[in-house]
């Protein structure tokens, strides 16, 4: 059967996934006071990659993703690409998790062995993902409105502390920060979103792929510029990038009226349940994707393993806090380039030919199942 | 011979006919060896129409279940003084006593010799003619009934005061006292094999979907139980998600919430012998809703709304906030706020978790103790409770003070939400569990847990979380506050399929 999101619901999936385990970091820090700029050349180098993905799905129709697969690319060639990015989506959940656990190590529970909270986000990202992509959307729709008004309020409460001098000299050190901020970026979190293209698993129109996935991540772009700019001002360009939490830092300096004070630990709440939402994500892709590589209808099966690997797998990747900042802020793996850009153009090229062979690119919507 | 031996003894079966026989003596026989062996409740009043050649008639009915001066001025005293033309017989001899001589106001004839039963049961009489292979059936049910009150467990300050009794028809009939519409329907189902309970769905036919009445009405049909005394059974046999806590089926005593419910698109279903109508499907949001909510001013009710939702939130998940915070978190905590709850805690022999569990239970145990007794004997358990053993507990360092006070919230604030309150009190002891293991972090994990079950529950098709996730503006105007009522134009999208219109035009002040 398939598994339809409203779009509303699939849009702030894309937000919270993009969002995610990506608050607390220090994101673009090396860009310095421009970080801003930084974060906005980002999102415009991430556009056309966003639109090119929702065009391939867009071209797939109301079909489901292994017809769609299957149909544009081939048998073969589709299988062989599904196994691909079955294990680098697995691969970032073992991140997503291992990010999440060392942070709460590191400011919550320093005797506690990481495995427990490795174990227990696993369980319930098994959970979430035999549920289907459907449950998940309902839960990133429902917890979106906790995480966006948390954060909007922290924003609202950081505003006194913002010192905007902390913002110029503009271009001081000239564009190579910039662009270098806006590459750590684009990595890291902005192209992960790649990972959603094997989370849906059809859509209801030929417009949705784009009403879903390019609101989506302009809205958590602009989030993250406010959260990170804001945080930046607060703590200062340079603390900023030394800092393993600089948006924690931040927080941590509120004080109203002597009363509310350390709201730290309600970022470190909202992290947790964003990182939840993309760990899930993570591995809902994962089964999905291996599930269609080796020819099975269904997927769910393959979750308990999946699952149940990432609790070692958190452990081998990052094992340390410092692992999760080089990780962070230092250019990712070439493979990363790969799967998040190199792959999805050439999937494009291949698939608006095979389309246009079809006759397919310019026929008229088609609807998948009712309203 | 062994009792293992011993095969069941067989009944008398004098019958070997399905259909009631023309002699008198005969379907006597039968009723009173067989139907209605043993059975001394069971009345067999035999008289004699006037005339030259009078006629036998027994009347039978079940003693208690009938209104008894009823039969007598409108069966029996009329036969008494009928004189029956000569050659009448069969069907024609029924049809005269039923047209020109019965005077009660409703009569059906019956050939069948089970059907009897089935009638005498359910509070009818039934009259038996010697030379008549059929039985004259008068309505005249008259048991005991309960009067239309307010019921106890949904009392209001503003809003009707009638209550839902343990009649079918009475409890119809002021359903349709609401919703006095040609459309709203009614069908019947009978379930239990012993009880052979009648059960109503009822519904719009211009705003439901037919394909939710039929859904309904296939899963009541499904049930093979030999016994229905309350609307509890059938609850518990429909329901979707039967591992969750949470309740997929709504029930309510109020015939108002009943309509209410039924002019939004959902289902009634109604239970002989039950004051609860089942309303289905049930999303959550309906558990932070009350019909007060529509008869007060809507900035009021929307307050109230809050205010239940704030309780929930405070039910479930303060005790273990708490928890989290002085074990885990106590930076977090403002500097004179954690110096007092320190000093309270100071003599305390109890970790955290330990003292929340200990008063939780004392607390539990007082409310299931004093929920089923006299109101007096109630109240003085309440006052023991909460006077002797709190204060004593704490002057005797068993448990902190600030313990109480977290405690004692906990246990009013369930009170707001009495739909929730049973499955508050597991996910609460869930989430302290989880902060005393990871702190707010464990907390959250729970948290999680929670609404992943809700994100996975569905109703009758409707997912359970419907208007919480939609970003719809009309969809929302009823869930978080309830929105002046001429801006509510439109029915809920998931349940009104056929006619979403609720308003033709604004009206009201506010437009």
């Amino acid at each position: 059967m398939k598994e339809l999101v409203p779009d509303h619901q699939g849009l702030v999936l894309v937000m919270l996934f993009v969002v995610g385990n990506t608050l607390v970091f220090a994101l673009g820090g090396v860009a310095g006071p421009d970080i801003w700029l930084a974060f906005l050349l980002a999102t415009v180098l991430a556009i056309p990659m966003i639109l090119l993905m929702a065009r391939v799905r867009s071209l797939m129709g109301g079909a489901s993703l292994a017809c769609g697969l299957e149909q544009l690319l081939g048998k073969w060639p589709s299988r062989a690409l599904a196994f691909a990015y079955a294990g680098y989506a697995w691969r970032l959940a073992c991140y997503v998790v291992s990010d999440v656990t060392n942070f709460i190590q590191a400011v919550a529970l320093p005797t506690t062995p990481q495995v427990v909270t490795a174990t227990l986000f696993a369980l319930l990202m098994l959970w979430a993902a035999k549920e289907g992509v459907e449950v998940l959307a309902r839960f990133a729709a429902i917890m979106s409105k906790v995480v966006f008004n948390v954060l909007f309020v922290t924003f609202l409460m950081l505003l006194s502390q913002v010192e905007l001098g902390e913002f110029q000299p503009v271009m001081y050190n000239g564009v190579k920060p910039v662009w270098l901020g806006a590459f750590q970026l684009l990595e890291f979190p902005f192209l992960e979103v790649v990972v959603l293209f094997w989370v849906f698993d059809c859509f209801r129109s030929k417009k949705s792929p784009y009403r879903v996935f390019l609101p989506g991540f302009v809205a958590a772009s602009l989030i993250l510029l406010v959260m990170a700019s804001t945080s930046l001002a607060v703590v200062g360009a340079e603390r900023y990038a030394q800092f393993y939490f600089p948006v924690w830092a931040a927080v941590a300096r509120i004080n109203i009226s002597t009363f509310l004070t350390r709201l730290e630990a309600i970022i470190g709440v909202t992290f947790a349940i964003g990182s939840f939402v993309k760990m899930a994500a993570c591995l809902l892709a994962a089964s999905r994707s291996l599930a269609y590589s080796f020819g099975f209808a269904d997927y769910r099966f393959l979750v308990t393993p999946l699952a149940l690997g990432v609790i070692p797998g958190s452990q081998w990747f990052i094992s340390t806090l410092l692992d999760v900042e080089l990780s962070v802020i230092k250019t990712y793996p070439t493979s990363a380039t790969f799967f998040q850009a190199v792959l999805p153009v050439l999937i494009w090229i291949w698939v608006e030919w095979r389309a246009r062979k079809l006759g397919r690119g310019k026929s008229s919507p088609t609807q998948a199942g009712g309203q | 011979m062994f009792f293992w031996q011993r095969t069941k003894k067989k009944g008398p079966d004098p019958r070997g006919l399905d259909r009631l026989s023309s002699s008198l003596e005969t379907n006597l026989h039968w009723l009173q060896t067989d139907l209605f062996a043993s059975d001394e409740t069971i009345v067999y009043r035999r008289i004699k129409t006037s005339g030259p050649k009078p006629r036998d008639c027994v009347l039978v009915y079940a003693d208690n279940m009938v209104k008894h001066e009823y039969l007598s001025q409108f069966v029996l005293r009329p036969l008494l003084k009928a004189e029956l033309p000569k050659g009448l017989r069969g069907e024609e001899l029924a049809r005269y006593l039923a047209e020109q001589v019965i005077e009660a106001d409703s009569s059906e004839c019956i050939t069948g010799y089970s059907q009897i039963g089935d009638k005498i049961m359910g509070g009818v009489g039934v009259l038996l003619v010697d030379g008549c292979p059929l039985g004259l059936v008068v309505d005249a049910q008259g048991w005991a009934k309960r009067t239309v009150t307010e019921p106890p467990s949904e009392s209001v300050v503003r809003g009707p005061r009638l209550g839902f009794s343990e009649d079918l028809g009475v409890n119809i009939s002021l359903v349709r006292l609401q919703i006095a519409s040609p459309n709203f329907k009614t069908r019947f189902v009978q379930v239990g094999e012993q009880t052979k309970t009648r059960v109503a769905i009822l519904y719009l036919d211009n705003v439901t979907s037919l394909d939710l009445v039929d859904e309904v009405q296939r899963r009541i049909e499904e049930i093979t139980i030999d016994a229905v005394l309350d609307s509890g059974y059938i609850q518990e046999y429909i329901r979707d998600a039967p591992y969750s806590p949470f309740p997929t089926i709504g029930h309510t005593e109020r015939p108002d919430a009943a309509a209410a419910k039924i002019l939004e698109g959902r289902v009634a279903v109604l239970v002989d012998g039950s004051p609860f109508a089942l309303t289905m499907p049930y999303l959550l949001v309906e558990a932070f809703q009350a019909n007060e909510d529509y008869y007060n001013h809507w900035m009021v009710a929307s307050f109230h709304r809050l205010i239940r939702y704030i309780s929930f939130f405070i039910t479930t998940s303060t005790p273990a906030i708490y928890i989290a915070l002085i074990s885990y978190h106590p930076q977090l905590i403002p500097t004179n706020l954690v110096v007092s709850i320190s000093a309270a805690r100071k003599n305390v022999p109890f970790p955290g978790i330990v003292e929340v569990i200990i008063m939780g239970l004392v607390f539990e145990i007082l409310r299931e103790g004093g929920v089923r007794l006299p109101r007096p004997i109630g109240q003085a358990v309440s006052i023991v409770g909460a006077i002797v053993l709190g204060e004593a507990a704490v002057s005797a360092s068993l448990v902190s003070a600030p313990m109480i006070i977290v405690v004692g919230l906990t246990g009013v604030a369930g009170f707001v939400n009495p739909w929730l309150n049973d499955i508050a009190v597991l996910f609460r002891l869930l989430f302290v569990v989880l902060a005393s293991v990871l702190g707010l972090y464990g907390y959250v994990l729970g948290v999680i847990a929670v609404v992943l079950l809700l994100s996975s529950m569905e109703s009758f098709g409707v997912p359970y979380l419907s208007t919480m996730t939609t970003l719809v503006p009309q969809d929302i105007k009823d869930t978080l506050l309830r929105v002046p009522w001429w801006q509510m134009t439109l029915r809920p999208r998931y349940l009104a399929s056929k006619d979403r219109q609720r308003l033709q035009g604004r009206g009201g002040r506010g437009s």
